[in-house]
């Protein structure tokens, strides 16, 4: 590990964000949890209207990275093949040879835009990627290169058409981001930046390969007590109906967090707090990961639904309740 | 990495955790305290409780005291101190620093640096702030001055409460003179007249006696715990009385032989030369005869007055062995004072609580509207008199026989229940019947005379035997007195009543 990334870990991070902030206008919050999940190597939905800049900052975090990046648009007629790759044969000049053409899958920074529009087939081809860094075709078991990472979106409106995601796959994002519209000071300026008589931005590449995965080993480095373990816990627990002792648990949420949900607090917990330029994770950290990192996670039931009752209601009042 | 000076923090800081403990411990320890000082209060005006404001000052001298302990015994843990540490705003640093503090690498390093950075900073001590329930105070000190108020209302039970305290002390008093019996009879085992056994038990009924006088608040129950005491020692008296027919085979072919068969006190005559060559020689026979199957006892006995034979005064001697008068001395001594004793609290007793009715109180009495049972039924305190005289004033809440009447109640007298009577013993309430009495009406409405065909107070008596006995004994003790009845005898006669309650 690397002395001095530790001490650096801040100031990189900040330094990659200020970058990234010269086009992505409004969206810090979005941006900072963008890069703590490129960091942690974690994979992240992003749930928002169209037009907020969802594909342009995994673009602008490519370049200030320097990371290979692709896109894969889901439609419902997209097969698996279409992304990992596919086997085909090729003449080599002496004959007929059969070789695998790699998917967009092959990639560090992976843009799964509008993801449940594709099929549920389609969308288990991210599986084993996301989870496991690793695709397999046929007998041949291909290994992703590290950094890899997943921003799968989703748009809330126009459900017609579109597949949910299984539970299965929705438990292998780290985090859940939404974007929300931006108010007027941002939009005006997003307007001014974008179709005003302005140079292209220049952005300049702030961090490599390197730099992510160094940055990746230091949080997992982070000092953790077991204060901030036995609450991570307990959070996770108290979002099971089960095992809750909150009456709106027991009212709305069908079944609570898995154990990635934890890990995934934890982790993100780290980062948190490693950008904030400390070495040990503050319950404050965890109860900010708890949103990101639970909201996709809890699953509500009808009456949820039809009481509008969001799951980060339900992680504020477990918040509240293990305070 | 520099040193880090967490510790430090941490243990200034938990002396002032721990001194907010205290503080609010205190408060919440104030509050039981001021309830129950207010129940105290409360309470006292509907029962006679005696030494209320002692007690109540022990409830507040006491509660203190154990909220303080209880406040030394929760002092904070190390961790829990760093927990409320990280409370103040320190975002879990002194947690994770306890964990870590042994551990070592460049992440560990970064973060001692970084705790020492934030605790040069923020002076953690100083966030942390006594917090004090000031409510709870207030509502405290109302509840507090609330039941002082209460405390000083007058009440008739107080009053009572008050009497009784002062016969409390006037007994606890007394309980000073039965020290001095038992100082008296250290002095009688020092110089041998008695045994240390014997001055031990003795010692043991008479500091029973002393505590129970002191936790007495009854002239009544204190002669009666000395009545207790007087028996016991009677029974330790007989406990070690000397085995007469052992001292009579001493004596045994002299001239006292005879009545000391009898009665061993009555050796009296002349104990001449003749005589004492004659005990020692029965002596010598008895321990060549058969001196290891005697007892101990009596084998102490026999040495004891071969020894006394044997010396210069052993006239003298031998006639206090033969009568063991040595025990008995020292009990009929304690005896004489616990009977001065018993009757003080029973001439006491008598007029103890006139006092508190007055003589008002007797004018009330006879028009049948006193409530008081115990008032009223003191307010008299002689028996015969009351009933002889005044007639109606022995009864409670009534206007005695006959309402208004004043009648002749000879068959009450003779049945020695009156005194308790209850309305099962009353012809009539506030008026005459005279179907049940036959008489002549005076000028004033009052009965002249009567004579009423039914007895009463056959019925419906629940009068306590011992109510009988404490009058008996009473008067028992005043006309012994009064006529001068030696000691001896007035023991017999106390024996007689003794027995006689027995019997019952």
């Amino acid at each position: 590990m690397e002395e001095n990334m530790i001490l650096n870990f801040k100031g990189k991070f900040e330094s990659v964000l200020k970058e990234v902030k010269k086009q992505i206008i409004g969206q810090d919050e979005v941006v900072s949890n963008t890069l703590i999940g490129i960091i942690c190597s974690g994979n992240i939905l992003m749930e928002g209207a169209p037009g907020l800049g969802k594909t342009l900052l995994i673009k602008t975090l490519s370049k200030v990275l320097d990371l290979p990046f692709s896109r894969i648009q889901f439609t419902p007629d997209l097969m698996p093949m279409d992304i990992i790759g596919t086997e085909i044969i090729k003449n080599n000049g002496n004959g007929m040879d059969i070789s695998f053409e790699k998917g967009p899958i092959f990639s560090s920074l992976i843009l799964a835009d509008e993801i449940n529009r594709g099929t549920p087939k389609t969308q288990s081809a991210l599986l084993q990627a996301m989870a496991e860094k690793s695709i397999t075709v046929g007998k041949n078991t291909y290994m992703l290169e590290e950094p890899f990472f997943v921003l799968a979106t989703q748009n809330p409106i126009e459900m017609e058409g579109t597949y949910l995601l299984p539970e299965a796959q929705l438990d292998r994002f780290m985090f859940k981001l939404n974007i929300d519209m931006p108010d007027e000071k941002v939009l005006m300026d997003i307007v001014n930046l974008t179709v005003g008589d302005n140079e292209e931005l220049n952005i300049e590449k702030k961090a490599g390969k390197d730099d992510v995965l160094q940055m990746k080993e230091v949080v997992r480095h982070v000092a953790l007590c077991q204060r901030v373990k036995e609450k991570a816990v307990e959070i996770t627990l108290e979002t099971h109906p089960e095992k809750t002792g909150s009456d709106i648990v027991r009212e709305y949420v069908k079944w609570g967090s898995s154990p990635r949900g934890t890990q995934s607090m934890i982790l993100g917990a780290k980062a948190k707090a490693l950008i904030e330029g400390r070495y040990n994770v503050s319950l404050e950290d965890l109860y900010y990961s708890a949103y990101l990192s639970l909201r996709h996670r809890i699953c509500l039931n009808f009456r949820a639904m039809s009481d509008g009752m969001t799951a980060d209601h339900i992680i504020e009042e477990v918040l509240k309740k293990v305070k | 990495m520099k040193k880090n000076n967490a510790f430090t923090v941490l243990k200034k800081l938990r002396r002032k955790i721990w001194l907010n403990r205290l503080l609010n411990t205190t408060v919440y320890f104030g509050l039981g305290i001021s309830g129950t000082v207010f129940l105290m209060a409360v309470l006292s005006h509907v029962f006679p409780i005696v030494y209320v404001g002692k007690k109540i000052f022990y409830i507040v001298e006491g509660g203190l005291l154990l909220g303080v302990l209880y406040s030394l015994f929760k002092i904070p843990s190390i961790e829990e101190t760093a927990e409320i540490g990280d409370d103040t705003g320190f975002k879990e640093r002194f947690s994770t620093y306890l964990e870590y503090r042994n551990c070592h690498g460049e992440i560990y390093d970064a973060f001692f640096d970084e705790m020492r950075e934030a605790l040069s900073e923020e002076d953690i001590g100083k966030k942390y702030h006594i917090k004090i329930d000031k409510k709870m105070i207030l509502i405290s000190l109302i509840i507090f001055f609330i039941s002082l108020g209460i405390f000083f209302i007058p009440s008739n039970k107080r009053d009572i409460a008050q009497s009784g305290e002062e016969i409390n002390k006037d007994l606890k008093e007394e309980g000073k003179k039965v020290e001095n019996i038992v100082e008296d009879l250290k002095k009688e085992e020092k110089n041998g007249n008695i045994t240390s056994e014997e001055e031990k038990e003795m010692k043991k009924t008479l500091k029973k006696l002393i505590d129970k006088l002191s936790d007495t608040y009854d002239y009544e129950e204190g002669a009666y715990h000395i009545l207790d005491a007087q028996r016991d020692l009677d029974n330790i008296n007989k406990k070690y009385d000397q085995d007469n027919s052992i001292i009579a085979s001493i004596f045994n072919g002299t001239g006292i032989q005879s009545s000391l068969n009898k009665e061993v006190s009555n050796i009296s005559g002349d104990l001449s030369e003749e005589y004492r060559q004659k005990a020692l020689k029965n002596i010598q026979d008895m321990k060549s005869n058969g001196e290891e199957k005697m007892s101990q006892k009596d084998l102490n006995v026999i040495n004891q007055m071969e020894r006394e034979l044997k010396s210069d005064d052993w006239k003298e001697n031998v006639r206090n062995i033969a009568d063991g008068k040595s025990l008995s001395n020292s009990v009929e001594t304690a005896q004489v004072d616990l009977n001065d004793m018993k009757e003080r609290f029973l001439d006491k007793d008598g007029n103890g609580f006139e006092s508190i009715g007055g003589k008002d109180k007797t004018e009330s009495f006879t028009s049948g509207e006193r409530d008081n049972y115990e008032e009223g039924e003191r307010n008299k305190g002689d028996y015969k008199e009351s009933i002889a005289g005044k007639g109606l004033g022995d009864y409670d809440d009534s206007g005695g026989i006959g309402g208004d009447g004043k009648g002749e109640n000879d068959v009450s007298l003779q049945e020695g229940n009156v005194k308790k009577s209850t309305k099962s013993t009353r012809i009539d309430n506030e008026k005459s019947n005279l179907l049940n009495i036959q008489g002549v009406q005076g000028e004033k409405g009052d009965i002249i005379t009567n004579s009423n065909e039914n007895g009463i107070g056959t019925s419906g008596i629940d009068n306590l035997l011992t109510g009988s006995y404490r009058e008996f004994e009473k008067d028992k003790l005043k006309y012994i007195n009064k006529y001068k009845i030696p000691e001896k005898n007035k023991e017999l006669v106390n024996r007689y009543f003794e027995i006689l309650t027995e019997e019952k």
